[in-house]
């Protein structure tokens, strides 16, 4: 054996940053991630050209999923524009070589902050999550080695007993994003923190799913066709933010979730926070040529 | 510009960067250089939270970065996780180390002996204002022992063991390539010796120093004594495919060991931290800390997940500077429960939900949940 | 830095044989072309230094050995690569992990040669399935299915790949096989 049977030719870095025997990691753990929904499959998690907490977890795995042909769309809190996501795009653009795009329907590939795009996504698509805190039991057991135990067991009820005392005291379940969801009936995740509207997305979805967080070193995943069920009592439903009557100011178009940009005399604006959706709905409306994919929402309401 | 959803986001992330880059010296080899030369100690702690052992990189990080620490690590790791393991080096010995500094609090005197190398420990922190004034700093030389120390110490742990003040429990001889390596396998708890020791090997020294003073205070299980600790040099060896082993050069490293004053079951307690580089508060902090965790205990920073978890510099540095991005969705979310909530206590004051022990006061106001970020 | 980063013809193997396997779990049941056929490929895709392995196959074995994974016996392996072809065969792959309920992850990636369109009919539901998928399969000794869902209650389990000429397909544990 020799150093240079070892070693591939030198050069700065690899395609995708990561190196072989990282890539291989993560697809080992992805795997498992599918094999077993909504299990959190512990994994090395490498350092990255960007800090611990900006989409790490994300990016490794859609670094080990690039090739040439990949079309990426990358977005934080719905926005393509945002500054992170951009310079999320710009480094896959550098270390991938990959095409981008700003339109869901387009995209093969599409890693995101705490939002799923309007636009049904396909079996063709995988979209990554990139997740702060993978951990839905965190509030009520901080000790990752207690929490590991209570998902051996399946033993959510402190989840539950949190829930009913919100109900309690406040008339109604006060979880806002990352709501608790159960996976094809085993696994409690904490889906990415997506708000309550972006959960049911997942529920029974064409495309697969895979949630990843860099700092607390965990993939998980939500295959196609799994089911994903918010918490929710028999007498009290799950509900997704009320946002279905209000229009977006740039677009004007309705049913769909919504960002609250506050002005001056109190009053509020909302816009659409899927930001390219609405763009091309403004195209729409000025007479371009815009396609649109089918959506999760229709008026509003739950197509399905 | 506004800060998010603006187009041109690509131009405005660009200008910041240049911005940020204007405000510091022309990054060149002979800066990089300099630094390597003149500040050793800041160029071991980047190595040894990087776990990356290469001074002209570390130098170069610091360069790059200004000198913010943390900014500095994580460049170094970043470029670490782009280099292939291509080797396992053998194990160092305590009695392998090219020691330069090794002090024991525990006895007055020590197989070996004390010996007290380069330190600042007991000098007086006069700052040399006259430097910019332009008077010379003149250091005189130092003066040769007659009898200069040897090279290696033997390890007072042995001498403790034979005398059975501490358990006799030797590192087993684990194969090279099945000792678990942090930086390629999840951190699970409890976690494997290996994955403790390599995780306050690349522990952020700031938050050891923390976590490991809050237990020297009484905030731990125990009140630790030095046992040993070492500044030195390791030869790198190296075992050839053929059955040579050969040392590829050397790396500094410090090693500090701290003892227990309880006995439990009649033994003395060791705890143990090793880094690259020379920093003694990083592996005295360490030492204790492991010190500490092997005890039952009920201190939050005397326990392993909560001590390896909060002690990793790019994990919490980055997560900590995470919270200045967008958060609007999430935010959104919860001002919607709450809102909710608002509206129906307003609406139904009579059908609010009911406090038992009080029914007669007011419902209580709706408590918006913690958002995840 | 700013110059791009071109994939090497290995990158672009690695890269298409992930996608089989991940393409063959994500849709189990189905038959995901392979762009190299053969078990190495796909072995060398997930197994080095970082892993143990068992495999029957003495040609494969050494390969596999030469990324530096550890051979292991099939108890202990993370990937093993055994036939399921005669009784024997599936007595002996029963003894594989099927991953510890702390750690369901642990268990073991099992890869066999098998044939598809002819032999045992297969009903198989569970995520990433819509409704119901069928397959046929040979290669397979039929007390296979009896014997995967003996050997462990969900979350544990062993996770399956058929290989086969030009093609693979997965069979996560989250996947019910029913013999029909």
């Amino acid at each position: 054996m020799s150093l240079a049977e070892l070693t591939a030719p030198w050069q700065r870095f690899n395609y995708g940053f990561l190196d072989e025997s990282a890539k291989r990691e993560i697809r080992r753990k992805t795997l498992k991630a599918i094999a077993v929904p909504g299990y959190q499959v512990p994994y090395a998690s490498r350092e990255v050209p960007m800090a611990r907490g900006w989409g790490t977890g994300g990016l490794q795995v859609t670094l080990t999923l690039l090739k040439p042909s990949s079309v990426v769309k990358v977005i934080d809190q719905g926005a393509d524009d945002s500054v992170n996501a951009v310079s999320i795009r710009k480094f896959l653009r550098r270390v991938g070589g990959v095409a981008e795009t700003l339109d869901t329907t387009a995209a093969t590939l599409i890693q995101s902050r705490h939002r799923i795009p309007e636009e049904k996504l396909r079996a063709d698509q995988v979209l990554v999550l990139q997740v702060p805190d993978p951990e839905p039991l965190r509030a009520v057991e901080p000790d990752i080695s207690e929490a590991r135990h209570m998902h051996a067991d399946a033993d959510y009820g402190l989840l539950w007993l949190k829930l009913y005392e919100q109900i309690v005291r406040s008339g109604r379940i006060m979880e806002g994003a990352s709501y608790p969801s159960l996976v094809n009936g085993r696994h409690v995740i904490s889906p990415s923190p997506i708000p309550r509207w972006d959960v049911p997305k997942l529920h029974q979805a064409d495309n697969l799913t895979i949630l990843s967080a860099g700092r607390e070193k965990r993939i998980y995943a939500v295959p196609p066709h799994t089911d994903v069920a918010p918490l929710a009592f028999d007498d009290i439903a799950y509900r997704v933010e009320d946002h279905a009557g209000i229009a977006c100011e740039r677009s004007g178009v309705k049913g769909y979730f919504l960002n609250e940009l506050p002005k001056g005399g109190g009053a509020s604006v909302y816009e659409m926070s899927d930001t390219h959706f609405a763009t091309k709905h403004i195209q729409k409306r000025e007479g371009e040529a815009v396609s649109f994919g089918a959506t999760y929402y229709r008026k509003g309401s739950l197509a399905r | 510009m506004a800060y998010a959803a603006t187009r041109g986001g690509e131009e405005a992330i660009e200008q910041a960067e240049r911005l940020y880059r204007e405000d510091l010296a022309p990054l060149t080899a002979e800066r990089v250089a300099e630094v390597r030369r003149t500040m050793p100690y800041l160029v071991d702690r980047v190595m040894g939270e990087a776990s990356l052992y290469e001074p002209d990189l570390a130098a170069l990080a610091l360069v790059q970065t200004g000198g913010d620490l943390y900014e500095a690590v994580l460049l170094l790791r970043a470029y670490r996780t782009t280099q292939p393991r291509l080797w396992i080096a053998e194990a160092v010995r305590h009695a392998d180390i090219l020691t330069v500094r090794r002090i024991s609090a525990a006895f007055k005197d020590i197989p070996g002996g004390q010996i007290l190398g380069p330190t600042l420990d007991y000098s007086h922190r006069l700052l040399k204002v006259g430097v910019l004034d332009g008077e010379p700093d003149t250091v005189a030389p130092v003066t040769p022992s007659e009898t200069p120390a040897p090279a290696t110490q033997p390890a007072l742990a042995d001498w403790q063991r034979e005398k059975g003040l501490i358990e006799d429990a030797r590192a087993e001889a684990v194969p090279l390539e099945e000792i678990p390596d942090v930086t390629r396998d999840g951190l699970l708890f409890p976690a494997p010796r290996a994955h403790r020791l390599q995780t306050l090997a690349r522990g952020d020294t700031g938050g050891m120093l923390a976590l490991g003073y809050a237990n020297m205070r009484g905030y731990g299980p125990t009140h630790p004594t030095v046992n040993d600790l070492r500044l030195g040099e390791a030869e790198v060896r190296l075992r050839h495919p053929r059955g040579t082993v050969f040392s590829a050069g050397r790396v500094r490293v410090s090693e500090a060991e701290m003892v227990s004053k309880a006995s439990e079951g009649g033994k003395l307690q060791l705890g143990f931290c090793a880094t690259f580089g020379w920093n003694e508060v990083k592996t005295i902090a360490g030492a204790t800390l492991d010190l500490s965790m092997h005890f039952e205990n009920d201190y939050p920073a005397a326990s392993e997940e909560f001590v390896l978890y909060h002690t990793e510099p790019t994990e919490a540095s980055g997560f900590c500077i995470h919270f200045k991005m967008p958060h609007y969705v999430t935010f959104q979310s919860s001002l919607d429960a709450l809102r909710d909530a608002n509206a129906k206590r307003e609406a139904h004051p009579a059908t609010a939900p009911e406090t038992p022990e009080t029914p007669d006061a007011p419902a209580p106001a709706p408590e918006l949940e913690e958002m995840p970020s | 830095m700013d110059a791009l980063v071109t994939p090497t013809a290995d990158d672009i193997r690695t890269s298409e044989a992930f996608e089989a396997l991940m393409w063959a779990l994500t849709r189990p049941g189905t038959r995901e072309p392979l762009a190299a056929p053969g078990m190495l490929p796909l072995a060398t895709n997930l197994v080095d230094r970082e892993t143990t392995f068992h495999a029957t196959d003495a040609t494969l074995a050494a390969a596999l050995a030469a990324t530096g994974a550890r051979p292991a016996p099939i108890g202990a392996a993370e990937y093993v690569f055994v036939p399921l072809a005669d009784d024997g065969d599936v007595t002996r792959a029963a003894s594989a992990s099927v991953g510890d309920p702390l750690y369901p992850d642990t268990a073991a990636t099992i890869f066999a040669p098998a044939s598809f369109g002819a032999g045992t009919a297969l009903r198989l539901t569970g995520p990433g399935i819509r409704g119901e998928a069928r397959l046929a399969v040979a290669g397979i000794h039929p007390s296979f299915w009896a014997a995967r869902a003996k050997a462990a209650r969900y979350p544990l389990g062993w996770d399956l790949y058929l290989v086969g000429e030009g093609e693979v397909v997965g069979l996560p544990r989250s996947t019910c096989v029913e013999v029909i």
